[in-house]
This record gives C-alpha cells, structure tokens and sequence, in this order.
C-alpha cells in the first residue's frame, strides 16, 4: 500500500506526462497541497518508488534556465498505475459516508 | 549573503552522487529559491542520504573496525617513528664524538637505524595509505564522518607528544601529516568500487612490512605483546580484503572459461 506522499507523487507525475521531473512536480505536489515539498523529502520517496517498480527515473537534457544542469525525468510504470489506482479505490472507499466527503 | 548561502549549497551538494547532485542543482536554479532555501533543501537531502548510510553495516565496520583502531594505532606508531628519527638524526650530527663499538653494542648502530627507519617509515606509509583505502571502500558516501573520526584519532598521541614535548614533538606532527597525507589519498582512491593491482600491491607491502618489524622487534619496544597482535590483526585486514578480492577475480575468470557452472535456476 503506498503513503500518502507517495501517492501525491505518483499523481504528480502521472498528470506531467512526458514533462515529469524534480521541479515540476515538487510544484506541482506545492500547488495541489499548499505545502511547502522539501527536495530531500521528494528524492527519498522517489528512490522509494525506484525500488519497489512504480516509477521509472534516468537522466534528461540540460537547459540554460537551470544553469546547463540536467533534469531527473520520471515515468510511472504499470505497476505504479496499479498501485495509485488501489491506493485511491481505498481512499474513496474509506470516505464514503464520512461528514468532510463533501466538504 | 546570498552567495555564501549558494556556496555552501554547491559543498553540501557534494556530499551527494554526481546524477543526483546535478538535478538538485538544477531543480533549485529553477525554482529560482533564494540563497538561504537553497542550501536549507540541499543540505536536508545530503541529511536524509547520511542518515540512510548509516543504515547498512559497512560504515559502522569502518568506523569500528578500522578508523577508531587503525588511527590511534598510527598515531602511537607516527610518535615512536619520530622518536627513532629524533634519535638517529642526533646519532647523525654528533657521529663523530661517539664511539661506534659503543653504538653497535646498544644495537643502535647507523646502517641498523637507517634501514629500520627506512623500513619502519614505509611500514606506515603503506599501512597509512591501506587503512585510509578501506575506511573510503567500506565507507563510500560516509568517508567524511568516518575519516573525520580516523584523522582524530590519528592525530591525538602526535598532538599530545607535542604539548608536551615542544622541540621533539615537531617531527611526530611532520611524520603525522605525512603519514595522514597518504591516507587521505587511500581514502580518495578507496571510494572508487574496484580493486586495482596498485592496491593490492599496497596491501601486501603493508603487510609484508609489518610483519616484519614486529617479528624483529626493532626499536619499538611498544611493539610487543598486546601492542604487537593488535598491530599484526589490523595490518593483515588489508591482506584479507585483498585475498578476497583475489579469490572474487579469480572466479569471475573461472566462470568465463567455463571451469565453475551456473547453477540451474
């Protein structure tokens, strides 16, 4: 079962597409939450997704903007569909009937 | 201020693996996060990556097994090498007042003390150098803690010596930084994974040679008994990893030759 970060990540990246890396979804998680993400937390549960298959991460291009350093890129798997979609089924599940469900 | 918030960003950062490092890097150049953001999210990363080595054994062994032992070991020995020096450099400059029967009776005659200091200096430097290439390969990521603790170590009876023995004590701290020297560049090299015939060279020369000294006595009296097995175990640690290395390539040869079978699976 993944955590609750985990699966805001997953999300994230699932939304980005082809686009999906570091920065962008730590903003994205940022927009969505109204948190503040810290970088360490965002690269640790990546490395957590790595290893257990959900997601896959190589090295992208550079750009100027990031001062000609390159970007992590990151694709979720199949299995990291399966996963986010169980992790939501149960969310709904669990909520259904709950006062805050319609809030 | 802002400047120094980045650079010290960029040191932390090197705490981490090159990949990585280039992609916080970029990510935070991005965000466009000032100086103070910058640095607080880089060094929370190079935390949480610290603390997770701290997980797997091969640091703790480091630091037990070698950079608490092996640096005050080479401390002690980098004082009684600075000792000998002091002695037969005096020996040296005053060779003409002494008689050499008289030398040669106290065992301290000059081709004796010349080729013991020799042997005694490449005796550490060698076990310098190994010790300093096994706390960099167990250690990897975590060799700044675990050498910080090896240098301490390291350097507490030369820095006591010279408190106490300001004239003398020069010479244990040269000896020491020198001997320090090699093993900063073990530790460099030992974080680079594969074992390279330099070091297993190394290895056995370190061993080889103390090995040697102890057996002779020579002119660290510490070296005997309790001194001298701690001396001998911790010198032949490299010799174990290397015979291990040995014994790992000469499989992998093995194999490809088609001598050892995969087992089915």
């Amino acid at each position: 079962m993944l955590g609750e970060f985990e699966y805001l990540l997953l999300t994230a990246a699932a939304r980005l597409g082809d686009d999906a890396y570091g920065a962008a979804i730590r903003q994205e998680i940022e927009k969505a939450t109204g948190r503040r993400c810290s970088i360490g937390a965002l690269y640790t549960t990546l490395d957590r997704l790595e290893q257990k298959g959900f997601v896959k991460t190589w090295m992208g291009e550079s750009t100027p903007q990031r001062g000609g350093r390159a970007k992590r890129m990151i694709k979720v798997t199949g299995k990291g569909v399966r996963e986010a979609q169980a992790f939501y089924s149960a969310v709904s599940k669990v909520t259904r009937g709950v006062s805050w469900e319609s809030a | 201020m802002t400047r120094v918030w980045n650079r010290l960003a960029r040191r932390i950062a090197l705490l981490l693996e090159p990949a990585e490092r280039d992609a916080v890097l970029g990510d935070i150049a991005e965000s466009g996060a000032t100086g103070f953001q910058g640095f607080r999210d880089v060094a929370g990363l190079a935390a949480r990556r610290q603390l997770a080595l701290w997980k797997h054994f091969r640091p703790w062994l480091a630091l037990v097994a070698v950079a608490i032992p092996a640096g005050f070991l080479m401390g002690l020995a980098s004082r009684w090498l600075a000792s000998g020096y002091n002695l037969y450099s005096w020996i040296l400059w005053n060779y003409r007042d002494l008689d050499p029967s008289l030398l040669a009776e106290s065992h301290m005659s000059l081709d004796h003390g010349i080729w013991g200091v020799a042997r005694a200096s490449l005796t550490l430097l060698a076990w310098s150098w190994s010790s300093g290439y096994i706390i960099g390969y167990l250690s990897r990521f975590a060799t700044w803690l675990t050498g910080t603790v090896f240098c301490t170590f390291f350097l507490l009876a030369p820095v006591s010596y010279a408190l106490h023995e300001r004239s003398a004590g020069a010479s244990a701290l040269i000896v020491a930084g020198v001997a320090l020297a090699a093993s900063l560049f073990g530790m460099h090299v030992g974080r680079r994974p594969s074992l390279t015939a330099l070091m297993q060279v190394t290895f056995w020369v370190a061993s080889i040679l103390t090995a040697l000294t102890v057996y002779n006595g020579f002119w660290w009296p510490p070296w005997r008994g309790m001194h001298a097995v701690l001396l001998v175990l911790s010198a032949f640690l490299p010799a174990a990893l290397s015979i291990n290395g040995i014994w790992a390539l000469g499989r992998a040869a093995a194999k490809r030759q088609g001598w050892i079978k995969q087992p089915p699976r």
